[in-house]
């Protein structure tokens, strides 16, 4: 009977995950083809260029803003989703590299070749409902992912939490449509974490070495997913309960197969097509100006981007930003600290160094450790941790009521909501002065209350979020 | 994890890495040509909406080049105006320009250069009626005006307080 019970309470937990899952690959499909616009982001159609031109002409072709001599530029007017109609490339053609060498072919091969196997022949071809199509699956791996990551450094509550906002926060589902390197590397960034923590918690060297295949593999999306390297030899050496010393050996293993399996077939790839302009662009990049300014961090935490210009305010982020900071305070275990914090701060150093222009997509790879920042907050029973919990958890609905507002005629329920805000932060300074057990179980029954308004209202949004909506939602 | 195992990784690695190698090689030097290119970058999709006339549709934005001509068509349902970077043309004739923009919206240009549809000026005052008028080359900051059977000179010159 007790075996009944517990496997039953088991089928309902891989039931729930599997419909988190669902629901965020079906948030993420609403209107993926037009919503961000076609031509918000020309870069996509950059990447799906270079696989397809990779696969039927044996050459990536895409557009870029670098000059050369080695290689030939032409500039052409390719009308892809009606580009020109729509104003998207503000009537500009195409500067046309061949070979176009600016990123690694990961994602031009997966988003292109998803093309070419649905009958794509021609640059044309490439369109936003072909090319964003492997994204959304992408997506929703994520969340299945980042469960598994809340799962095994936390508990199951922390991984259902982190997969549901993973799943619903407007910013995410939006930006997780677009074919861009980051969303290409994402996936395999968790994957490694996780084949990283399978490898501590059973010693077993074959999880090691998928971890490096896995990182090096980022690589071939883009040259920055090294960060992904990074974080796991910082993981392998900090979170792990062994000395330093014993670390040492894993973690060289780990680099060095990482580094290796990213770098060598890169090279292989570029010597093939063109050593002179492959190389010529690694120092176009090295060169490119640092146009991210002084002020990155803080835009950083207040501007959350999709594109170079589209912003799309989540109150999800600044609640991530605001509880890894509590949360980086707060948490003991070694293991734990490493996870919150290794990834998020090596995401941070590559933002700051590597920062050409305040672009959307440089954030992508925050995401799910800001998630995760948020669900571990959850998990917490200190006192403190509750109460900031309890106005955070308050920052979701505030920001998309305000959007849902612009949509829909609120003016009833702003008279209740200048009450019900006051009268809850009363209450929460009550619970915070008080030792009161009832009013802390109070608390944490109003916290969910919150967050599952804060889930709906989200939920709500991304279905608000069509083509005639999304030009006034910056 | 072994010595050997190690040495077996950097074995596949370097096989693995050297078929990439001679894997792209071979496949752009059996695929790449300038046919191919040609025909990858110019051929229109057969996915995408196409319009039966220039009055339909019209290039949207100002381009941030110089080196723009402006092409108007007068249609009965208003005046279509857009912006054309040429650039993306090696031959700078009205002709070709006005193929490559018909390309670009999906029309077809046969019917611009047939008279009895649409009359063409070129910087305003200048038609465009022999072949060798379309086959001029353009200069930079020129001008195209097509007009429909329904307007005449008269109202060009008009329209723009000529």
């Amino acid at each position: 009977m007790v075996y009944k019970k517990a496997s039953f309470i088991s089928l309902v937990k891989v039931i729930s995950i599997l419909l988190i899952c669902f629901l965020g690959f079906n948030l993420r499909s609403y209107h993926y083809s037009s919503v961000p616009k076609p031509g918000d982001s020309l870069d996509e159609y950059a990447n799906a260029w270079s696989g397809l031109g990779l696969i039927k002409v044996g050459i990536p072709i895409g557009w870029s803003y670098l000059e050369s001599s080695i290689y030939p530029i032409v500039n052409q007017y390719i009308n892809i989703d009606n580009i020109y109609q729509t104003g998207g490339a503000n009537g500009n053609p195409f500067s046309l590299h061949y070979p176009w060498l600016d990123h690694p072919p990961g994602m031009g091969i997966l988003t292109g070749g998803f093309a070419y196997i649905k009958g794509a022949r021609v640059l044309e071809d490439a369109s936003t409902v072909v090319i964003r199509k492997p994204m959304l699956y992408l997506g929703a791996l994520n969340i299945l992912l980042l469960f598994f990551i809340g799962y095994l450094y936390f508990n199951y509550k922390t991984g259902l939490i982190a997969s549901i906002i993973y799943s619903v926060s407007p910013l995410i589902v939006v930006a997780n449509r677009l074919p861009q390197s980051e969303n290409g590397f994402v996936p395999l960034f968790l994957l490694s974490v996780i084949f990283i923590k399978l490898f501590q918690n059973k010693n077993n060297y074959l999880y090691l070495f998928f971890a490096a295949i896995i990182s090096g593999t980022g690589i071939w999306f883009k040259i920055p997913a090294l960060m992904i390297t990074i974080s796991g030899l910082l993981l392998i050496l900090f979170s792990s309960p062994n000395s330093f010393k014993k670390q040492l050996k894993p973690a060289l293993i780990f680099t060095i197969i990482a580094i290796s399996f990213g770098v060598f077939p890169l090279l292989a790839y570029g010597i093939a097509l063109n050593p002179q302009a492959f190389f010529q662009v690694l120092f176009f990049h090295s060169q490119r100006a640092y146009g991210i300014g002084l002020s990155a961090i803080y835009k950083l935490f207040t501007q959350s981007k999709i594109t170079g210009s589209i912003f799309l305010t989540d109150g999800w982020l600044v609640f991530g930003w605001l509880s890894w900071l509590i949360i980086m305070a707060s948490i003991k275990k070694q293991d734990q600290k490493s996870i919150l914090n290794i990834p998020l701060l090596v995401c941070l150093m590559f933002f700051i160094f590597l920062g050409s222009e305040f672009y959307g997509w440089y954030v992508f790879p925050f995401f799910p450790w800001l998630v995760l920042s948020i669900a571990v907050m959850f998990n917490s029973n200190e006192k403190t941790v509750l109460s900031v919990l309890s106005v955070l958890v308050t920052l979701p609905p505030q920001v998309l009521l305000s959007k849902l507002a612009s949509i829909y005629d609120f003016s009833n329920i702003i008279n209740i909501w200048r009450l019900i805000l006051p009268t809850y932060l009363l209450f929460i300074t009550i619970c915070y002065l008080n030792q009161n057990q009832i009013l802390i179980k109070i608390q944490k029954i109003l916290i969910y209350i919150w967050f599952a308004l804060a889930i709906l209202l989200s939920i709500k949004y991304v279905y608000c979020l069509s083509p005639i909506i999304w030009p006034s939602i910056n | 994890m072994s010595k050997k195992i190690i040495l077996v990784y950097f074995i596949f690695l370097i096989i693995f890495s050297l078929s990439i190698y001679f894997f792209v090689f071979y496949h752009k030097k059996n695929n790449f040509s300038p046919q191919n290119l040609q025909s990858i970058i110019f051929t229109p999709s057969s996915w995408r909406t196409k319009y039966l006339s220039p009055c339909d549709a019209i290039i949207v934005g100002e381009p941030d080049s110089s080196n723009w001509v402006k092409i108007t068509f007068h249609c009965p349902n208003g005046v279509k105006n857009s912006t054309f970077v040429i650039t993306a043309l090696k031959q700078r004739s009205w002709k070709n320009i006005i193929n490559e923009y018909a390309r670009i919206i999906g029309f077809s240009s046969s019917e611009v250069f047939d008279n009895k549809q649409w009359t063409c000026y070129s910087d305003r005052k200048t038609p465009l009626d022999t072949l060798t008028d379309w086959d001029k080359n353009v200069q930079t900051n020129e001008s195209i005006d097509c007009l429909s059977q329904k307007y005449n000179f008269q109202y060009l010159k008009q329209y723009y307080g000529l």
